[in-house]
């Protein structure tokens, strides 16, 4: 592998950074989904927030790198794919702090039920392993993070299903619901790191951006 | 896309070294095709055999085939070749005992009569097909030496052009140009593909990928790498395009 130049190590230095803060995003929902505290939510959004503006740090040394730069092949394919992969951290970051608000706003008291707790557990785990594949620029790992997404969604309907003639009340419905709607979305942001990783590394592309076809729910 | 310009197991010598190693390539027609490579890599030789300038060098010998529009270009007159095959050079090199007017039609008054009316006519037409024309218009007797450096390369373009190639071979056109001159340039060779086959020498990879549709890459006079330009400088396939591309070597 070619030494990497300077300007590609800043960026990769950014996009782990990133990933640092939405670790302990992950740790803090991971606490309010034991025990709801007052003032995580806060703390959580306030986090998210700073990956936020982790993004358009990493954007701007991109564009940068773009002007000042002008890489070609598998620079400017490791610059375009940091640009992605930032966003697709972003959006992952809005999911985990999207999780302590549907618990603030469906306000019941009820808790999240252990397979959707597992299903979160099993998506955080892609969203680890995409980025470590990213960061070790292994693409064959992160071709077998795209694979563990059907596991996820096959979770992600098994939870609809379970839930569509459920009599034990709608707060449950929705907290549970929502979360695996959520996880399902951060499980797909995964995917994207990986096919992004895919793409720097090998210069091919595998369209996992695709929408996907809305699910079966007859056939659970 | 048609093919313009073919060559098959194309091998070059100065003397007894080898400086081209079987190249086999197809121009296509109408389209700008950029040729990169470190410096002594036969970037300059290989143009040179395409319009038979090459055998111009003492002690210098030629193998394999070449093309235009199926015809073996070392069957024809080489004044012949060169007409349909223009050049222009890194340096601009106007006449300099010539005007602007004479520099445009020096080569079309070599190669037979035409009459005044129309010589005016193939200066006007060129002049202003590489934009110079409202830059000098008032005064076409101004020697040609005396335009800026980025004039001097369009007045050489349109000298060429006046010859009505079907092909022009650029060997690095804006190496001694400033910025805004070149950009200049960059923007004419875009224009100049819709009527003319264009092959650039270039050492600029930014340039070349701004400007031309497909990319060939020479290394040690051998041709490692030939692609859509957005493909060569986005995946390219070979590691040593990769290297070379991306500034670690060259």
């Amino acid at each position: 592998m070619m030494e990497e130049p300077d300007y590609l190590k800043e960026i990769n230095n950014g996009i782990s950074e990133m990933y640092n803060s939405i670790v302990e995003i992950y740790e803090m929902v991971l606490s309010v989904l034991k025990e709801p505290t007052a003032g995580k939510t806060k703390e959580i959004c306030d986090k998210t927030k700073l990956v936020m503006e982790q993004e358009e740090a990493i954007i701007d040394r991109c564009v940068e790198a773009l002007i000042r730069h002008q890489p070609f092949a598998g620079d400017l394919r490791a610059v375009t794919s940091a640009m992605r992969i930032s966003y697709d951290l972003a959006r992952i970051s809005r999911y985990l702090s999207n999780i302590v608000q549907v618990i603030d706003d469906v306000q019941s008291g009820v808790a999240c039920a252990p397979d959707v707790k597992g299903l979160l557990e099993s998506g955080w785990e892609m969203v680890q392993e995409s980025v470590k594949s990213y960061l070790s620029r292994d693409p064959v790992r992160a071709a077998s993070v795209i694979d563990e997404d059907a596991k996820i969604d096959s979770g992600y309907r098994k939870v609809l299903s379970r839930y569509r003639d459920y009599a034990g009340g709608g707060a449950c419905v929705l907290l549970n619901g929502l979360i695996a709607r959520i996880v399902e979305r951060m499980a797909d942001h995964a995917c994207y790191i990986s096919a992004e990783t895919v793409y720097m590394v090998t210069g091919s592309r595998i369209g996992v951006r695709a929408p996907k076809c809305p699910p079966d729910l007859s056939s659970q | 896309m048609a093919t313009k310009l073919v060559t098959e197991r194309l091998s070059a010598w100065f003397g007894k070294k080898q400086v081209l190693k079987d190249i086999s390539i197809a121009f296509e027609e109408r389209q700008v095709t950029a040729l990169v490579g470190p410096s002594g890599c036969g970037k300059s030789t290989f143009i040179r055999c395409l319009n038979r300038m090459h055998e111009l060098n003492p002690g210098a010998r030629v193998e394999g085939k070449a093309f235009l529009d199926g015809i073996d270009i070392y069957g024809m007159d080489p004044m012949d070749v060169r007409r349909k095959i223009g050049m222009v050079f890194q340096k601009p090199n106007p006449f300099p005992n010539m005007s602007i007017s004479d520099n445009v039609v020096a080569g079309i008054k070599l190669s037979g009569e035409k009459s005044k009316a129309d010589l005016d006519a193939i200066v006007e037409r060129t002049l202003k097909s590489v934009g110079l024309y409202d830059e000098v218009k008032d005064d076409l007797r101004r020697s040609g030496a005396s335009l800026s450096g980025g004039q001097q390369q369009r007045l050489c373009i349109a000298r060429a052009l006046a010859m009505e190639p079907e092909v022009i071979l650029m060997d690095e056109p804006t190496s001694a140009l400033d910025p805004a001159s070149t950009s200049r340039i960059e923007d004419l060779i875009r224009k100049l593909k819709s009527e003319i086959t264009v092959i650039i020498i270039t050492h600029n990879v930014g340039q070349a990928a701004r400007i031309s549709d497909k990319t060939a890459f020479l290394y040690l006079g051998e041709l490692i790498e030939y692609n859509d330009t957005k493909e060569f400088f986005e995946s390219p396939k070979s590691p040593i395009t990769e290297r070379y591309i991306t500034g670690r070597f060259g």
